[in-house]
Formats: C-alpha cells, sequence, structure tokens
C-alpha cells in the first residue's frame, strides 16, 4: 500500500518538528541547533492509513525547499504559534495546494500559555480548515489521538468550499 | 588588514579564477545563510545558499543511514555541469558550479585547499 503524504507546515518555531515527535518519536529531525533545515520525516500508521509524515523548514529562506517536500501532498497540517498572526510563508504554500484540493486542518499551538484570540485567521485566499485543534504540544493531551483520526479524514476527503467551515 | 569577509571572498576569487570551467563559488554556514559568494549574476544567492544547506543536511544523513561515514562531498550533476559541496570546517560548506567539461579532480583539489583557508578563517 502506498503511504499517501501529510504535510506539517508553518512558521519557524511553531512546532511542527515537536508534532512530528509527538506523533512519532523515533522521527528522522534534519535541524541544526533546534532549527529544522532540511525536513522532518516519519511514517505514520494511522487506523489502517499509512501515511509518510513530511515537515518542512519553516524559516522564509527555505521556500525552494518547501515547494519541492509539497509536492504530492494529500493533506496539510498547520501548525500555527498561539499569539502570533497567520503566516504569510504558510499561507502561499497552502494555498498552492488548495488549488488542487488538498485539504488542510490548522493545529493551534499554545506554547505553554493559552492566548485570546490565538491569532490563526483564514486567509481570503483560502478555503476553511476541515478542522482546528488546540493544544499545548508539551502536553497535548488527546489532541494526537484527535489528529490522528482527523488525518485519516483529510487524506480521503476533498478541500471544503471556501466560505464555509470553521 | 582584511576583515574575515574581505578574505573569504578573495579566496573564492581565486579558486574562480584559478580553476579552470569554474563558474561560481559559495561559503554557506551550515543553517544556510550566505557568508560570501563568487555567483554568476542573477543568481539568488540566499535560496541556493538555503538548498546548499538542505542538501548537505540530507546528504549527511543517507551517508549515516547506509553506513557511509562522515560525509565529505554532495555531487550533483546536470545537462550543463556539476555543483560540488564540501564541508569547509564544522559551521560552513564551500559550494562550486562548473561547467561539464571542468576536469573533476582539479576542481575537488583546489575546492580543499580553499575549503582548508576558509576554515582557518572561521
Amino acid at each position: 500500500m502506498r503511504a499517501a503524504k501529510v504535510l506539517v507546515a508553518g512558521a519557524g518555531e511553531a512546532g511542527k518538528s515537536t508534532l512530528i515527535q509527538a506523533l512519532v518519536p523515533d522521527a528522522m529531525n534534519l535541524a541544526l541547533r533546534g532549527r529544522t533545515i532540511a525536513m522532518d520525516h516519519a511514517m505514520l500508521q494511522c487506523n489502517g492509513c499509512r501515511l509518510s509524515i513530511v515537515g518542512v523548514p519553516g524559516q522564509q529562506r527555505f521556500g525552494a525547499v518547501r515547494e519541492i517536500l509539497a509536492e504530492g501532498a494529500r493533506g496539510i497540517i498547520w501548525v500555527h504559534r498561539s499569539g502570533y498572526s497567520t503566516d504569510p510563508e504558510t499561507t502561499f504554500l497552502v494555498r498552492d495546494l488548495s488549488n488542487n484540493d488538498v485539504p488542510y486542518l490548522v493545529l493551534v499551538n499554545h506554547v505553554g500559555l493559552v492566548c485570546r484570540p490565538h491569532g490563526w485567521a483564514r486567509p481570503e485566499s483560502l478555503p476553511a480548515p476541515t478542522m482546528i485543534i488546540e493544544c499545548d504540544l508539551e502536553a497535548p493531551g488527546d489532541a494526537l489521538s484527535i489528529l490522528r483520526d482527523e488525518m485519516q479524514v483529510l487524506i480521503g476527503r476533498p478541500a471544503p468550499l471556501a466560505g464555509k467551515g470553521p | 588588514m582584511p576583515t574575515a569577509f574581505e578574505q573569504m571572498n578573495q579566496i573564492l576569487k581565486t579558486l574562480v579564477a584559478n580553476t579552470p570551467d569554474l563558474e561560481g563559488a559559495a561559503t554557506v554556514s551550515l543553517d544556510g545563510l550566505v557568508l560570501a559568494s563568487v555567483l554568476p549574476a542573477g543568481t539568488d544567492e540566499d535560496r541556493v545558499s538555503a538548498m546548499a544547506a538542505a542538501l548537505l543536511s540530507l546528504g549527511e544523513r543517507t551517508a549515516q543511514e547506509l553506513q557511509r561515514g562522515a560525509l565529505e562531498q554532495v555531487y550533483v550533476r546536470g545537462d550543463n555541469g556539476y555543483i560540488i559541496l564540501m564541508a569547509a570546517g564544522p559551521e560552513a560548506v564551500l559550494e562550486v558550479i562548473a561547467g561539464g567539461g571542468a576536469k573533476l579532480g582539479m576542481v575537488l583539489l583546489d575546492m580543499k585547499r580553499a575549503a582548508q583557508e576558509v576554515t582557518r578563517l572561521l
């Protein structure tokens, strides 16, 4: 069975690598001093689905690396650091994939502090996410099992219409 | 007394000038920031530097996974020539682009010398 690629995107230090390590503790992280340089990768068995989880570098200068890694993605997890505004680099990436009907969900990471509002707002150029999950990835509670279930749904359905949903 | 940046630029200029078919060179930090470059006009050096760091990082891990030891070089060949990456000490990478007719042995030898000079500077 061919694995479905799920992209984990978001701004630098949003918690993308932390999420992937939380899902698969022995995930590969190509990083330097805590910053992902090339990619994260992990294979995940999820309710009968085989997922290839690919984390992209968040720093602006790695745009070309993000574009390459995004090819063939079936779903996107947009990790957003609570308290920050919606990041334009990730917006462009998600928009390009959404144009090809690739759905996305948003995981708001409250890094040790719950911020209200959390700062993620759907850009006009994007359809609605299939779900918004909020948690602190240092202590995710049941958020990871919700995420696993939603990932299975994410890769199995088309993107929602713009302007609908959360 | 020239600054470290000026010295590094000079090392790259000498490398490109003295090695036949070498079309450009750059030094890049391991986290993908350009340190110095002598690249052809029109090259987006920030973009190229980030990609070089990503390539090196992937190369290192691939070499580890396949038990090939510490990474020495990453070599990419296209229709129009070569891109070669070589570590320049623990903090930087030397990247060169060469035409299709380049003598690789000569290029690698000159790169090694330049990488040693860059390492001393850093």
